[in-house]
């Protein structure tokens, strides 16, 4: 357990020392002050809008921080050559890549608090009001999603060979899962057999990301949800993720490291 | 060296006949398209009519805090945005447009109109419900007063995309005048409308009312919608389809104002025109009926001299 905290500490490290979340957030900060500094009909506390902004942008961001850092994880130790020697010391490969894993997670959680204090921040100083609750239900299904991203990422480290190709099969996999996923059973019912069997077993074999988007709810200011569903939302999300990990670990045991 | 020095002499020639080319021409494409002083909508061409139609639905998405349907779902009770029905600019009594390819004929409609969310397909779906808005509400009625406020900037930006599209500019300032109390600002948006639809009787008759239940100057607010009514025969009455909806709701305003100014022939005048297109007959010939009594009861209080 200790190296997959130390090895976890080390990606938490390099997320800090590099810049590519300080330019997303410096850009998601003025896009959202620009548009909040936009006129309209001299109504100072229209908010909604400037809320749908700043979650789209959070979640963009968040989406390219945890594929961008969970993809280059192994390339990059690969293309180094820094595996041999981390490898060589008692650590497993498959405390590896939990430590990476864990890693690139508490990464994303600690870039979500702070994009969500931001969101905070602009919220209220419109609303003049701090649902707490809501934030807090918003950001941890938000974090529970990124886990199965990044767990997609790592498996996607493994099976393909460049990380850009893996980065970019992720992002149309997950925006494709956020756009369409909610809706491949209805289209299915439009298909003519085997069509609509392979589209309905799709909509039941892939991870439902929307089920952590709750970004709607927070910018209209419906109730919370109930905590159940949370729980539930969440224990789904890790399921995925403890799939995709297993399924990185079984093929990273089996994979040659100097190829 | 010297032919480095050349090929950016080269090079600076180029570009200066590149720019005397291409100048006048993006002058003469200024000048054809003087609306389009906005960069953006330059950029966009003619797909900003596109973009248009999606800010005004999404101010409509805006107005159910959240519940839409989506392209997937049955739209047949969203046909049209509901924040227009309350200020009169799509008649209601007018048949739904039937789509002319139903993709999704055999799903259970998700979003009807009573509210409810429907029969869920699955528990992926059931569970998915919670993560959305499911329950049909309109701002008006269930926001907080105010909220209705949300929906300007989308307004807003469908009517800098397509400034043509009028059921913009009269909806924003339906709800601009009537629940934020804003009717300079209405007054000012349909101002602005009016300038890139000149005499527009939807926009003249949303002014009109400004002056008329805002500021209280019956004179100004008849002037318009006079002239909406001279402008609806002008270009609508020779249309095989006219505008009777619009027709209507001025002839009625304009007569329920001269009757309160007991200016009875004029009211009497208005409502003759407004009996020609109404589908409620029976109630504007007891109007009309109303308006010949009082008119015989000033008469006979008042009985003209024989000459």
């Amino acid at each position: 357990m200790n190296n997959i905290f130390a090895i976890a500490s080390v990606v938490i490290r390099e997320m800090i020392r590099r810049k590519d979340f300080y330019v997303l957030f410096i850009l998601t900060a003025l896009i959202t002050l620009v548009m909040g500094s936009v006129n309209f009909f001299n109504d100072g506390k229209i908010v909604r809008y400037l809320k749908e902004i700043c979650l789209l942008l959070i979640w963009i961001s968040s989406l390219v921080v945890a594929i961008g850092t969970m993809a280059r994880q192994l390339p990059s130790e690969r293309e180094n050559r820094t595996i041999f020697p981390l490898l060589a010391k008692p650590v497993s490969r498959t405390e590896l890549l939990l430590g990476k894993f864990l890693g690139c997670w508490l990464a994303c959680g600690i870039a979500l608090v702070g994009f969500y204090l931001f969101f905070g921040c602009v919220a209220m100083s419109r609303e003049k009001a701090w649902p707490l609750i809501n934030y807090f239900q918003a950001a941890w299904l938000h974090w529970m999603m990124l886990g199965v991203v990044v767990a997609l990422a790592m498996l996607g480290s493994i099976v393909f060979s460049a990380a850009s190709a893996n980065a970019t099969i992720c992002f149309v996999l997950v925006v494709g899962i956020l756009l369409l996923g909610r809706h491949l059973n209805k289209v299915s019912l439009q298909m003519s057999e085997p069509a609509r069997t392979i589209t309905q077993s799709i909509y039941f074999a892939i991870p439902h990301l929307e089920f952590f988007d709750v970004r709607d709810l927070i910018i209209h200011n419906w109730p919370p949800i109930k905590w159940l569903v949370c729980v539930k939302a969440s224990a789904y999300g890790m399921l995925y993720a403890a799939v995709f990990l297993a399924s990185a670990c079984f093929l990273f045991r089996r994979k040659a490291l100097n190829t | 060296m010297r032919k480095y020095h050349l090929l950016l002499v080269l090079l600076l020639v180029f570009v200066f006949g590149l720019s005397a080319t291409l100048s006048p021409k993006f002058e003469a494409m200024r000048t054809q398209r003087p609306e389009s002083a906005n960069s953006l909508v330059t950029m966009l061409g003619e797909s900003r009519r596109l973009f248009a139609d999606h800010f005004f639905v999404k101010a409509d998405k805006y107005f159910h805090s959240g519940y839409y349907p989506t392209m997937f779902d049955d739209q047949t009770a969203f046909h049209t945005p509901h924040m227009a029905l309350y200020p009169n600019v799509i008649n209601p009594d007018k048949p739904a447009p039937v789509p002319k390819k139903s993709w999704f004929k055999n799903v259970v409609d998700v979003n009807d109109e009573s509210g409810s969310p429907g029969q869920s397909r699955d528990w992926i779906d059931e569970f998915g419900r919670n993560f959305y808005p499911v329950r049909h509400t309109h701002l008006d009625q269930q926001g907080e007063k105010g909220d209705m406020r949300e929906l300007l900037p989308w307004l807003k930006l469908a009517a800098e995309m397509d400034p043509h599209r009028v059921e913009t500019y009269v909806v924003t300032a339906y709800w601009l005048r009537t629940e934020l109390g804003r009717a300079d600002e209405a007054e000012q948006f349909l101002r602005d409308g009016l300038r890139a639809n000149p005499n527009n009787c939807e926009m003249l008759f949303e002014l009109g009312r400004i002056y008329r239940e805002h500021r209280h100057e019956a004179a100004r607010a008849r002037q318009v919608w006079e002239l909406a009514v001279a402008h609806w025969h002008e270009t609508e009455a020779a249309k095989e389809e006219p505008n009777i909806f619009i027709f209507a709701q001025l002839t009625g305003q304009l007569a329920t104002l001269e009757e309160e100014a007991a200016r009875y022939p004029a009211a009497l005048q208005h409502l003759q025109a407004l009996h020609t297109v109404s589908p409620n007959g029976p109630a504007i010939q007891k109007w009309i009926g109303d308006v010949w009594g009082k008119l015989a009861a000033i008469e006979n209080a008042h009985p003209i001299a024989p000459l």
